[in-house]
């Protein structure tokens, strides 16, 4: 079976970034038309203003035409993957906003040489992850909340809900953690760890 | 595993979440980079996947919007330039290399008309359903729906009628608002309160909203935290794009 022939990790679709790899320029319609709300809705939410949105949009897609190669379906879904790019957008484009020192840039990709975890029609790592966020303590789902979908650093997601900043460094690596454990991958670290 | 080795793995853990949920200063990230662990790329790897996850699973695809027309339209001639050259282009590659200025340039001028050039309906996006269709859904399908009527409660404030639902179970939920004025975005917009003493003395953020015409308007309810039981929703005029703590006044109010 071939790259283009397996189906992703959602188990329904098959890969477009493959066909964009290879240089398939037919292939970008169709990528846009899976994934084009998804980011947009995603970085407007994250961002907070359409204006950067768009900015960020536009880098978004042009880091996914150039990386296309990368992805690598066993190691992620496709939508997964995207989000994942979307991501590091969004947070380096969040924390140049803010005028901080820029994070040093540790651009490690998903390493292809690993192999499958397992085999992509056994699981569905969203469902997983759904299952897993409801499992999580209310307070650890306030701070994900609020850090992975609205955009809020520690700061401001310790401002919002009035808990000291170390508590919600706490709860977001926590929940992070048990979100990893819970994809199979590692148990969440011991309890003990602070900020 | 030695404690130093453990206390070091924790540490990577910390600055890979980090990394993955809000990123790293300079300094977090040259500590990252001088952690000498193993599994230091399994923990980045792993960390953002879990974010990327966790982020997925806090989306709800029907509120997913259709991106700008103008927008797709940069993205799709942005894309050749970015994307690898196609197989089999061989000595055509260099030939097109001469086209590139002319190309450039011509993508920056469609870019500045791209809203005329690129309507939506020649690029078809799925939509998501409306929100009345959603409201509908939410309101037949729901078990656990909250249901409260609006009442005005500012003196010589508009009548506003309507109601707000919300479902706890699914953290989803509308405003159903008629009477409620229009307002000028640029200098103030609508946010939403929901009141639960389950969960907190003060509001829930339930999001800002604008209100573009006369009548009947659906709004969803964008809570910023998990809602547990609500026992009241209301609605408060601030500066454009919301504020942390409202000091009023409150011009509409549902309550059970």
């Amino acid at each position: 079976m071939t790259t283009t022939e397996r189906t992703t990790r959602a188990g329904t679709e098959r890969p477009v970034l493959p066909r964009i790899a290879q240089g398939d320029r037919d292939a970008v319609e169709l990528c846009m038309r899976r994934y084009g709300s998804l980011v947009w809705t995603v970085a407007r939410r994250f961002l907070g203003n359409e204006t950067d949105a768009e900015d960020a949009v536009q880098d978004i897609f042009a880091d996914l035409w150039a990386r296309a190669d990368r992805f690598d379906p066993d190691q992620a879904a496709e939508k997964t993957w995207v989000m994942m790019i979307a991501r590091r957008r969004l947070i380096d484009r969040r924390r140049r906003e803010a005028r901080r020192p820029q994070a040093t840039s540790l651009e490690f990709e998903p390493r292809a040489e690993d192999g499958p975890r397992e085999d992509p029609a056994d699981r569905d790592d969203l469902t997983r992850a759904r299952r897993a966020m409801a499992e999580l303590r209310p307070e650890q789902q306030d701070v994900l909340r609020l850090v992975l979908v609205e955009g809020y650093s520690h700061a401001a997601a310790a401002e919002k809900l009035e808990l000291p900043l170390g508590t919600v460094k706490t709860h977001a690596r926590r929940g992070l953690a048990a979100l990893r454990s819970r994809l199979g991958v590692k148990e969440a670290p011991p309890e003990g760890g602070g900020s | 595993m030695s404690t130093g080795d453990r206390d070091m793995a924790e540490r990577l853990w910390e600055l890979a979440a980090d990394r993955a949920m809000v990123g790293l200063s300079d300094d977090e990230g040259l500590e990252l980079q001088r952690l000498e662990v193993e599994g230091f790329e399994e923990a980045l790897d792993e960390a953002e996947l879990a974010a990327a996850l966790g982020h997925e699973s806090l989306i709800d695809e029907t509120e997913l919007q259709p991106m700008p027309a103008a927008l797709a339209g940069r993205i799709r001639l942005a894309a050749p330039f970015a994307m690898p050259a196609p197989r089999g282009a061989g000595s055509r590659e260099a030939d097109d290399r001469g086209w590139w200025p002319w190309l450039v340039a011509a993508a920056a001028v469609l870019a500045l008309i791209g809203s005329i050039a690129f309507r939506e309906e020649e690029r078809p996006t799925p939509r998501a359903p409306s929100l009345e269709a959603r409201l509908a859904s939410l309101e037949r399908e729901a078990a656990d729906l909250v249901r409260a009527e609006w009442r005005t409660v500012r003196d010589g404030y508009p009548a506003v009628s309507g109601r707000a639902v919300f479902s706890p179970g699914r953290q989803d939920g509308f405003m159903v608002l008629e009477g409620l004025p229009r307002n000028d975005p640029g200098r103030s917009q609508y946010q939403l309160w929901i009141v639960d003493p389950a969960r907190d003395r003060e509001p829930v953020d339930g999001g800002v909203f604008d209100v573009d015409r006369e009548g009947r308007v659906v709004v969803p309810i964008r809570a910023k935290l998990r809602v547990v039981d609500p026992r009241a929703f209301v609605i408060t005029s601030e500066q454009p794009g919301g504020v942390v703590v409202s000091e009023g006044p409150h011009l509409v109010l549902a309550a059970r």
